[in-house]
């Protein structure tokens, strides 16, 4: 039995980790990355939290539609990094400063 | 000490130190394969949570599907040779300043509150989060069918090149 402290603590860190690469990144790719991390840290937060009623499973449910909104997520992204690198022959999200296609 | 936490406290570690390299790699390539490892071991953290069903979506969502996207995207822009791999760090200090505040936020939540201990685990799941979808949240799964119908239109949209006739 994992107590359910121990699970949020590693699903803290992981998030922090992610938010990290968020900020720090300059490639859009490894950006994205972060923010797959962040959102598994909050699947590990609702699967914590679902221990507390095992028989409900509500926290499993919620984890299963958070998985597949990223997965759209990542979708729609893989296509504007596309398009940004179309546009501007790169990845670096500090070298796409204008708004114009 | 328990098989079951000995086997957490050993995937958590790993969890966190392929974090950890994704964050700190300087190629992306790499990155990407760091991603694979750190969604692996939270599939293996579900499998001990006995969340047998999530644990199979995260390996076939996650690790079959977005990490195999990102390698993509990976390849698709960036090419070999023009330097252009590597991950400059910058707005360094600003972001460790964020991360330090929020992580002692998170620490601070978790020290303070009294969370509910962790029940029996009851059985196979996977029947009954299917029972669920279909009654409970029917309504968010339709709405969830949805949202992919359009981000399946929506990301071709935007990807496929602009072909003008003139």
């Amino acid at each position: 039995m994992i107590p359910t402290t121990h699970l949020l603590a590693v699903g803290a860190a992981m998030f922090v980790l992610g938010l990290f690469a968020l900020l720090t990144r300059r490639n859009a790719v490894a950006a994205f990355m972060g923010i797959e991390l962040m959102l598994n840290a909050a699947n590990l937060n609702f699967v914590a939290f679902n221990q507390a009623r095992p028989e409900a499973l509500d926290g499993q449910v919620a984890a299963v539609f958070v998985i597949m909104l990223a997965a759209a997520e990542f979708a729609v992204a893989l296509a504007l990094v596309l398009s940004l690198y179309q546009t501007f022959r790169s990845v670096h999200l500090d070298e796409a400063d204008e708004m114009k296609g | 000490m328990t098989p079951t936490y000995a086997a957490f406290m050993a995937m958590s570690a790993w969890v966190l130190l392929a974090s950890l390299y994704v964050v700190t790699t300087r190629n992306v390539v790499r990155a990407a394969y760091g991603l694979l490892g750190a969604l692996f071991g939270v599939a293996v953290l579900y499998v001990l949570c006995s969340a047998d069903f999530l644990a199979a979506v995260q390996v076939l969502i996650y690790v079959g599907g977005v990490n195999i996207l990102i390698i993509f995207g990976v390849m698709l822009t960036e090419h070999m040779g023009r330097g252009a791999y590597r991950l400059v760090s910058f707005n360094l200090l600003p972001a460790l300043v964020t991360c330090l505040l929020i992580g002692t936020a998170l620490a601070l939540g978790l020290w303070i509150y009294p969370w509910a201990a962790a029940g029996e685990p009851a059985g196979p799941t996977a029947a009954r989060i299917g029972e669920l979808f279909l009654t409970k949240y029917l309504l968010p799964f339709e709405v969830a069918s949805v949202l992919l119908l359009v981000v399946l239109i929506g990301a071709v949209a935007v990807a496929r090149k602009e072909v003008r006739d003139e």
